[in-house]
């Protein structure tokens, strides 16, 4: 019988290093990764000790989802950030702990003043992720105008275009360099394993002992730790 | 406006589709196929109208369906609904006009139901569904009897690489109850569940304050699948008596399940959770190797006959049509 492919879907980006960290340390296969391709597809013969070959799909984060809602992909790593803002129907598995960031609603330190959220009633919103926008703000009653933009959302308070911006940040610099303050936090996100509802049962001999494993080195370990992982 | 219109462009509503004549034959046949099936087993087949009165009919739906309901009002100003399923209406028919037939009935219907959902591939706001509902027997037996016909359904429609997940909603009521958790805190448990949202089940737990050997059981029966053994791995676990009595039933219905020899098709997770609140007992989901969605679904639902003053126990399961034709072309392309 041919073996069962299992597929991946990898996130481009600032998770992807991590994710080749746990990958490795699951003991997948991840040889040739981190090479500068614009290879996007990556298949390995090698049969894994569950009986499986496996194949990596790397892709940008916001689309992981919809990779594995389809089935395209089994299981994805991708921020909770993204999980939450696209409200795909995917089984979220496992924190993997990395990639930590914070959606925070932040203003112009000129308005810090005036930053209690009442104040914000009729005001204009920036942001990439206007479905966690228009939540949190309907959540507390209070009423507001979502501009969805794509990126540089630090940079619409500055031009007028909003009053007030909801992002991600994760130190906090780039608000800084922008004059802006974080004066509410709506929920901290990390990177998570997702799996395909059908995947998640067909092909539960290999996932349920994988996720148990990615469990166990996300406890553990900081995969976001510098060191050189051609290395080891 | 219409008249501007380059001709063959008048669109139809969002997730709804025309079937044309090869597509409607090849549905038609499958329904044909699946009503001899349920015949061949004693079932009866019934109607009931595609519109009825939201307040009859949104007795028990879960928060879910009930934000997909498609409501309208009548020229009496009275809120109408379009069915979301069968089995609700088919209580309520039950209920009303078959209350002094002889128990157990068994009932089958092909029909199209409504939700509106956001529509993607297999996911219609209009679609088929094809199902049983065996009303007035208790037990195991009825369990395994509507899981086996789900198996034998599927086989009928000529699916090979399918597999049912059965679980236990006694089993998460108990596990729960055990938590002591205030009242308002378990249906956003169980939401989590629903989705499979295993993180955000764990920060609930973390965020009420549950210890953590507490945490480790409740995850760690939500995560058990697998075959009969999982049921003593959850005993190891829970002393809870709601929780042990639901392990005890389904190790029966396993039983049944061996004896008709459909165990091969079916395999357990422990804290499968259905959108549907009505359900009081066993859940089932099917699923198929090239579709990314459940298949069919169903289970014991002992409430909800009750709610039309008529208490008594039920089960049954319906099977998604354009779901099971687009996993059967999955199936022909591999």
């Amino acid at each position: 019988m041919e073996p069962k492919r299992l597929t991946i879907a990898l996130p481009k980006g600032k998770l992807f290093t991590p994710c080749i960290r746990l990958l490795r340390r699951v003991g997948l296969p991840w040889e040739g990764l981190l090479e500068d391709t614009r290879q996007l597809v990556f298949d390995y013969e090698t049969i894994e000790p569950s009986g499986h070959v496996t194949r990596y799909i790397v892709c940008r984060p916001t689309d992981i989802p919809t990779f594995v809602e389809y089935g395209a992909a089994d299981l994805g790593i991708v921020g909770k950030d993204t999980i939450v803002e696209d409200n795909k129907n995917v089984f979220e598995l496992v924190d993997l702990k990395f990639g930590y960031c914070r959606f925070v609603v932040a203003v112009p330190e000129s308005m810090v003043e005036s930053g209690n959220l009442p104040n914000f009633s009729q005001a204009r919103v920036a942001t990439k992720f206007p479905r966690v926008a228009e939540a949190f703000f309907r959540e507390k009653g209070i009423q507001v105008e979502i501009v969805k933009l794509h990126g540089n959302i630090e940079l619409a308070p500055r031009v007028g275009l909003s009053d007030v911006i909801v992002d991600i940040v994760s130190t906090g610099r780039t608000l800084k360099d922008n004059q802006l303050v974080a004066v509410e936090e709506i929920f901290p996100a990390t990177a998570r394993l997702i799996a395909n509802r059908a995947s998640f049962r067909i092909k539960a001999e290999i996932i349920q002992p994988l996720q148990e494993k990615m469990r166990e080195v996300a406890e553990k370990e900081d995969l976001e730790a510098d060191e050189d992982i051609n290395q080891s | 406006m219409a008249l501007n219109k380059p001709p063959g462009t008048w669109p139809i509503p969002a997730g709804t589709r025309d079937l044309l004549p090869g597509e409607a034959r090849r549905r038609r046949e499958l329904e044909a196929d699946l009503a001899k099936t349920f015949q061949r087993w004693n079932y009866q087949e019934v109607v009931t109208p595609t519109l009825e009165y939201y307040e009859t009919l949104a007795v028990d739906l879960g928060e879910e369906v009930e934000s997909e309901l498609y409501r309208l009002l009548d020229r009496d100003g009275r809120l109408l609904v379009l069915r979301p399923d069968m089995t609700t209406p088919i209580a309520r028919m039950v209920a009303t006009r078959l209350r002094h037939y002889p128990l157990p009935l068994r009932l089958f219907y092909l029909a199209n139901v409504f939700r509106y959902e956001s529509p993607q591939t297999g996911r219609l706001r209009e679609f088929g569904q094809a199902g049983v509902e065996l009303i007035g027997k208790a037990g195991a037996e009825a369990d395994a009897e509507i899981i086996a016909l789900t198996v034998e359904t599927l086989r009928v429609a000529g699916l090979r690489d399918f597999q049912l997940c059965l679980g236990e909603i006694q089993l998460i009521n108990g596990v729960l109850e055990d938590l002591a958790l205030p009242e308002a805190v378990v249906p956003s448990l169980k939401q989590a569940l629903t989705r499979k949202d295993l993180v955000g089940l764990e920060e609930l737990l973390l965020q009420n304050q549950v210890p953590a050997a507490k945490r480790e059981m409740v995850m760690g029966i939500f995560r058990l699948q697998g075959g009969p053994s999982v049921l003593n791995e959850a005993r190891q676990l829970t002393a809870n008596k709601r929780a042990g009595a639901a392990l005890d039933y389904l190790q029966q219905v396993w039983n049944c399940l061996v004896d008709l020899n459909v165990e091969l098709s079916v395999h357990l997770d422990l804290g499968l959770v259905r959108g549907f609140e009505y359900y009081t007992g066993i859940v089932f989901e099917g699923y198929s190797a090239n579709l990314g969605y459940p298949l069919c679904g169903g289970g014991r639902y002992d409430n909800l006959l009750g709610h039309y003053d008529y208490p008594c126990p039920a089960t049954g399961f319906a099977v998604g049509l354009e779901r099971l034709i687009l996993a059967l072309d999955g199936q022909m392309r591999e």
